[in-house]
């Protein structure tokens, strides 16, 4: 996991002739091993889509990007599929966790789709759990738990298959000011010990203060990046 | 704001084709319109044999008479059937109802939120589902008149039916649609009633408490009344026929007692058990609800119980029979029968289809998450396609026992165990059992849809 993911050129358009909307209009960027990015823009600049193509979820319309040396669009939907739920970790806003599982086996399922059994992928689980200071909640459902603990068991989701980057989707966006930060550190510093990359889509400059850099983005485009104090 | 200008505002609002909310609406009045049409269907074939025995006065000189002629137990055998088929058009309608309630719990969060009342919210739903409701029993009646036709050139009693034979007047096409309406009123009320839809949004899914022991206790109430019943078997028709119907209502309660008792056991087994994630979600899922999974099957329970009892008919050959009234009344009971349990096959597997839509629609955004995070379709499609066999598995062994408790002690354990009647049943069963995996089947579009 020591090969960085690289997005060249990226092009996304949704539409044709002159209701053509350009979300991406030509993006590079380059996440590090380790490194953790938060992409930060207002509604509608792009970040999300970004996300999306960095994450092999959609192929974008023009240019490529490159994981561990492979470019994602060359890939079949099955392929990226399946690079999803073993090389990447998810954490989304909201409406992640199935609401009939208890917070241990949400957190086991990326282990047992890759075939790890079920009584290892549990463990594994509920190590995460307790790593996260949810333990003894393993067997609580997801509408037993508090909004920051959902979370937590949703991070712990992204990381119990080891990914080498994690990508969030606006991770406090639910959450109050508090809850939020809470859940942001043990985001940030779980991903840390792993050595994963954190890529994080925000509006809160709140949020990308915990990451080591900050991507800017306005109309499908970079606008700027910085380091935080930490990294400089 | 009346809840009906607001409940006319949102739907002049209404979200665009993707949104799966215009899908369960389709959905919806797909089932409403079926049951509509099926129930007008069962309604025109009960009155035409009524009307082939000469009415009520017909009936009742037929029933003094010192031995009842066949004519006269055609409408009590097709009123048994309707009987038998109402159970599967409710769980359809209670089942479109439920479509028509889905995926609006944020949506009425949001109004709370603004303001609206809870009688308001309930208003609303009530409104949506009522609407639906009306448009689908608006097209069945379309579908009956379509269905009339075909259902006209079926041969009973030597001859096929009148058009005429087959219409069922305005009130009963009145009273049809009124039911329907009703079914989803109350359905659509009864889903609310489970969830509390605050401004905060909607607070459910804490563990879910167990299956009451009293549950077992009323099977085993019940399962005494179907081996005392029959032997009440006796005297004039009219007391035979009774019997059987207070049979069929013991089954019926039975079967829905113990069916989800059972599968609140399986479902829990099958999680502990499980090794591989479409089985965990199906185990989960069943433990979760197992009245919604016996629902959702419970169609294909009555059908294997109708088959159960209809394959005991394989041993009756009309060409047996010295009298051509009897000849024919034999060949009409087979008909018969098969008829019944076609129509209860298809409304199971269209109920099946319609919950496992729904069930997919309320929880997209999950589906949705899992899809991003690498799930593949085949694993979910896995999950839901396990989601209907164990409870099917269940729902046919459940039936299967409950048909032998009805049928050993009235017709003895020799022509049950016959060959002809075993594979009769057998085939039976795995006809029902498939068109059923074909409702599953069909719910993936709507998956694919909202993933």
């Amino acid at each position: 996991m020591n090969a960085p993911l690289v997005a060249h050129d990226l092009v996304q358009t949704y539409g044709e002739g002159s209701t053509a909307t350009h979300a991406l209009a030509g993006v590079d960027l380059t996440v590090a091993p380790g490194e953790s990015v938060a992409i930060m823009g207002p509604s509608g600049s792009g970040k999300t889509t970004l996300l999306h193509c960095l994450a092999g979820v959609i192929r974008p319309t023009a240019g490529s990007v490159t994981w561990q040396g492979t470019d994602l669009a060359t890939l079949s939907d099955r392929r990226r599929t399946a690079l999803r739920r073993t090389d990447f970790g998810f954490v989304f806003q909201s409406g992640q966790l199935l609401p009939e599982l208890p917070a241990v086996e949400n957190a086991a399922l990326p282990l047992m789709l890759a075939g790890t059994s079920r009584v290892e992928a549990t463990r594994v689980a509920a190590a995460w759990l307790g790593h996260l200071g949810l333990a003894g909640m393993e067997k609580r459902r997801p509408g037993e738990l508090s909004g920051g603990q959902a979370q937590r068991v949703a991070i712990a989701r992204a990381l119990v298959g080891a990914p080498g980057v994690v990508f969030a989707d606006e991770p406090t966006g639910a959450l109050d000011q508090a809850t939020g930060a809470e859940v942001l550190s043990v985001l940030t510093s779980a991903t840390r010990d792993t050595g994963a990359s954190l890529v994080v889509v925000t509006h809160d400059a709140g949020v990308a203060r915990h990451c080591s850099r900050t991507v800017m983005m306005r109309d499908g485009r970079v606008t700027g990046e910085f380091l935080a104090e930490a990294a400089r | 704001m009346t809840t009906l200008r607001l409940w006319s505002l949102l739907r002049s609002r209404s979200a665009g084709d993707e949104d799966p909310r215009r899908l369960t609406a389709v959905l919806a009045v797909v089932a409403f319109a079926t049951a509509t049409a099926v129930l007008l269907v069962v309604v025109a074939g009960v009155q035409a044999f009524w009307d082939r025995a000469g009415g009520a006065d017909g009936i009742r000189a037929g029933l003094e008479a010192p031995e009842t002629p066949y004519v006269i137990q055609y409408p009590f055998l097709a009123g048994i059937a309707a009987l038998l088929l109402l159970v599967p058009l409710a769980t359809l309608g209670a089942a479109a109802a439920r479509m028509a309630a889905a995926r609006r719990d944020a949506r009425l969060a949001t109004l709370r939120l603004c303001g609206a009342t809870r009688s308001q919210v309930t208003g609303l739903t009530v409104l949506d589902a009522a609407s639906q409701a009306a448009l689908g029993a608006a097209l069945g009646l379309v579908g009956y008149a379509v269905l009339v036709p075909a259902v006209a050139r079926l041969r009973f009693q030597g001859r096929t039916f009148d058009m005429s034979e087959l219409w069922v007047g305005v009130p009963v096409l009145l009273g049809t649609v009124l039911a329907v309406l009703l079914v989803a009123v109350v359905s659509a009320v009864a889903s609310l009633r489970r969830v509390a839809i605050t401004p905060l949004g909607v607070a459910r899914r804490v563990t879910p408490p167990g299956m009451r022991a009293v549950r077992v206790l009323s099977t085993l109430g019940g399962a005494g009344a179907l081996l005392v019943v029959p032997q009440l078997v006796g005297g004039s028709a009219g007391v035979a026929f009774t019997v059987l119907v207070v049979l069929l209502l013991v089954t019926f309660a039975t079967l829905n007692l113990v069916g989800p008792f059972v599968l609140w056991i399986v479902g829990r087994m099958t999680a502990a058990a499980a090794r591989s994630v479409p089985t965990l979600l199906a185990g989960r899922r069943i433990a979760d609800s197992p009245k919604s999974a016996w629902r959702s099957v419970g169609g294909i329970g009555l059908a294997a119980f109708i088959a159960g009892l209809t394959s005991t008919f394989s041993l009756l050959d009309p060409g047996d029979s010295g009298r051509a009234d009897e000849a024919l009344f034999i060949a009409d009971l087979k008909t018969g029968g098969f008829l019944t349990l076609a129509i209860a096959g298809v409304l199971a597997a269209v109920s099946t289809g319609v919950m496992q839509a729904g069930r997919v629609i309320e929880q997209h955004a999950e589906y949705r998450a899992l899809t991003l995070a690498g799930t593949d379709s085949r694993t979910l499609d896995r999950a839901r396609m396990r989601e209907t066999v164990v409870p099917l598995a269940v729902s046919v062994g459940v039936a299967t026992v409950t048909a032998l408790m009805v049928m050993i002690p009235v017709v003895g354990l020799q022509p049950v165990a016959q060959p002809s009647v075993v594979v009769q049943y057998l085939l039976c069963v795995v006809v029902a059992t498939a068109l059923v995996l074909a409702g599953t089947g069909a719910s993936r579009r709507v998956a694919r849809a909202v993933a």
